[in-house]
């Protein structure tokens, strides 16, 4: 069809537009060059020499793995007569309430700063400069003085932004009709229901084998680990990132996870990739500021300390109370300081991003929060109304949950566990669902408490919760 | 091939409704939207010509796949001539008629709508039709088009008449 035709060009263009900047695309120059000298490139043939030679030698699937992120990464081409910022957001109102809550961050961070006379950047002064240079593997165990420093922001204040959200072409009556929603979300944003949510995430269903489940100590590792662990090293070894990003949504074996993460998020292993110790433009580079410290200073023992969630402002948005938990799971699988930073951009300009900033995307944080909502209303409506009725509206509770992506609530292990999913289906839809499937763990409990003290007393500690069990029942296993 | 636009005006929207619009609780699910095209010689009735008609180029294409809610209702969308159920070579009016079941939204209709001609001799016409706040699902498009052979389209390249690109979402009367 015509259309389609001209959609797939364009596509192509704008992919390989963006692939001629990379290192790829200078390593895939320089070995074609080279391979020139090799016999087997004969010059009557040289283009197909050449492109056997890539598929050889493991330069095409490096190509293909990089094809595969930008396509995973980048949204599809715009409209021609749609404005840029149409392709960041293409509701006008959403756009508005970003630009409103950014400004709002910017003027508390000046403010803050203006008191506390700190400028936000200023070039180091030559002995600091000089004393770095020689502490710069123990960076971490330097803990400058963040005492006077308060977070910008805390979730609790987003969320308030988020609840008073409106189209003003919406129906947004005071009195309740059909049309208002009983959640704390009020806008109309189309979300999966759960017959769409099991064809989503079918991989997760009864009948298949999940790591969190059938890796526990009861059930023999015949069945499914020892298949599953071979398949992933065979993934590994074919380095394969389609395959990776399919295989890791029955979880990632703990051997394979720093692997296979890596294999999926396409990082390279380039040593220009430790420009985030230059402060790393392409991430930062349209700021008014840059970090005052680098992020190294996680590791080494510090990991989600409050007072160590430094101002690092990737893709535009301050950091807010708790930012740091994005990097400390992390911090678990890669111990190399670049890798580490490179997983962690790679995550961030992914997903983490779409946690705390306004808009319509389906794994954006406003339709997390009313799938959220709309999960419990329709499959737990008792729950739902009984909550409602006591002050304790559910979105409360999980909002941290969901904006953190569950970091610091769960066990590290069934953090990772669910992270591989999040990687593996390409979104974080799955963090709304294991927030409902959470409160319908604790049903019975919530629904003989009588404030929002007690609900929040019964949902505090999540460190004994198994994932891959409550999202299975919840999405699988429970009759709707 | 390059696409030239062609200059088109667009009326205001009317809304069919049952009943008084004033006094009628319920918001309008039906508006129409006529194109007149100013390059176009207006239609003389001479017992000459054949008289023009109405022909549908178009039914219910479908804009926002849910109409209850946000997706799709400010997108910019392009429809094409091989799309297009007649032969689009002789247009003298376009009517598009737009519906929204869902009453939900105190408004909708489409924003920006321009029509282009791919070169002089082939007098295909696709409309752009963005951004549309919460529009319908549906178009149908009736197209009136007589039998008499018209001179070409482009004379010269006038950039087409477009209705100010509304960024500010406010209610338009029915």
């Amino acid at each position: 069809m015509l259309q389609e035709e001209s959609d797939l060009a364009l596509i192509i263009a704008q992919i390989v537009q963006k692939l001629k900047g990379s290192t790829l695309y200078a390593q895939l120059e320089r070995q074609a060059w080279a391979s020139l000298q090799r016999p087997e490139i004969k010059l009557e043939s040289l283009k197909e020499d050449i492109k056997e030679f890539f598929k050889i030698s493991g330069w095409e699937k490096k190509l293909q793995n990089a094809v595969y992120s930008e396509l995973n990464v980048f949204p599809l081409p715009s409209h021609p007569a749609a404005p840029p910022e149409h392709l960041k957001e293409p509701l006008v109102y959403m756009r508005k309430a970003q630009g409103s809550w950014e400004k709002r961050i910017l003027k508390s961070l000046n403010s803050m700063c203006t008191e506390l006379s700190i400028p936000l950047a200023r070039k180091r002064p030559v002995g600091e400069q000089k004393e770095l240079l020689n502490k710069w593997n123990e960076m971490g165990t330097d803990e400058p003085d963040l005492s006077l420093f308060r977070p910008v922001y805390a979730p609790k204040d987003f969320l308030e932004v988020l609840i008073n959200l409106r189209n003003p072409n919406y129906e947004n009556g005071d009195s309740h009709s059909f049309r208002t929603h009983l959640g704390l979300i009020q806008v109309p944003l189309k979300v999966k229901d759960i017959p769409e949510l099991k064809e989503f995430f079918v991989e997760l269903g009864l009948t298949a084998g999940q790591l969190g489940i059938d890796d526990s100590t009861q059930v023999p590792p015949e069945l499914f680990e020892n298949e599953h662990v071979r398949i992933g090293q065979k993934v590994l070894s074919e380095q394969d990132s389609a395959a990776a990003q399919q295989y890791i949504r029955q979880g990632s074996p703990t051997a394979l996870r720093a692997e296979l993460w890596a294999l999926i998020l396409n990082t390279s292993s380039q040593p220009e990739v430790l420009l985030c110790f230059s402060r790393d433009t392409s991430v930062l580079g349209h700021f008014a500021y840059n970090s005052a410290s680098p992020p190294k200073s996680y590791i080494r023992g510090k990991l989600g300390l409050e007072e160590y969630a430094v101002f690092y402002p990737p893709n535009g948005v301050i950091p807010f109370h708790g930012f740091s938990m994005y990097v400390a799971p992390l911090c678990f699988l890669y111990h190399e300081p670049s890798k580490l930073y490179q997983i962690f951009r790679e995550m961030y300009v992914r997903f983490f991003f779409r946690l705390h900033s306004i808009s319509s995307h389906p794994s954006g944080i406003v339709s997390l929060c009313l799938l959220f909502e709309t999960l419990l209303q329709t499959y737990l409506p008792q729950l739902f109304y009984h909550l409602r009725e006591i002050g304790a509206q559910p979105l409360r509770i999980s909002f941290k949950w969901m904006v953190r992506a569950f970091s610091g609530y769960l066990a590290t292990d069934q953090l990772l566990l669910l992270w591989d999913r999040i990687l593996g289906y390409n979104s974080l839809e799955i963090l709304a669902v294991l927030a409902a499937a959470v409160f319908a763990f604790r049903a019975v409990n919530l629904m003989e408490v009588t404030s929002l003290a007690a609900a929040e007393a019964v949902l505090a500690d999540l460190s004994t919760l198994k994932v891959m069990p409550l999202l299975q029942i919840f999405l699988f296993a429970t009759v709707t | 091939m390059s696409r030239v636009s062609v200059p088109c005006h667009v009326k205001g929207t009317v809304a069919l409704q049952v009943g008084d619009v004033r006094t009628s609780q319920g918001r309008p699910g039906v508006l129409v939207i006529d194109v007149t095209f100013p390059s176009v010689a207006p239609f003389e009735h001479t017992s000459t010509h054949t008289p023009a008609k109405w022909v549908t180029c178009l039914r219910d294409y479908c804009l926002m796949p849910d109409p209850h809610s946000e997706e799709g209702a400010q997108e910019y969308v392009s429809l094409f001539k091989h799309q297009m159920l007649c032969d689009m070579g002789k247009v003298l009016e376009l009517r598009l008629i737009l519906r929204q079941p869902s009453p939900l939204w105190l408004s909708f209709t489409v924003e920006e709508l321009q029509i282009y001609q791919q070169g002089p001799k082939d007098l295909g016409i696709w409309l752009q039709v963005s951004p549309t706040l919460p529009a319908s699902g549906q178009y149908a498009f009736a197209l009136q088009s007589p039998s008499m052979t018209f001179p070409k389209w482009l004379s010269h390249p006038v950039p087409c008449e477009q209705p100010a690109p509304l960024l500010e979402v406010s209610p338009h009367p029915g």
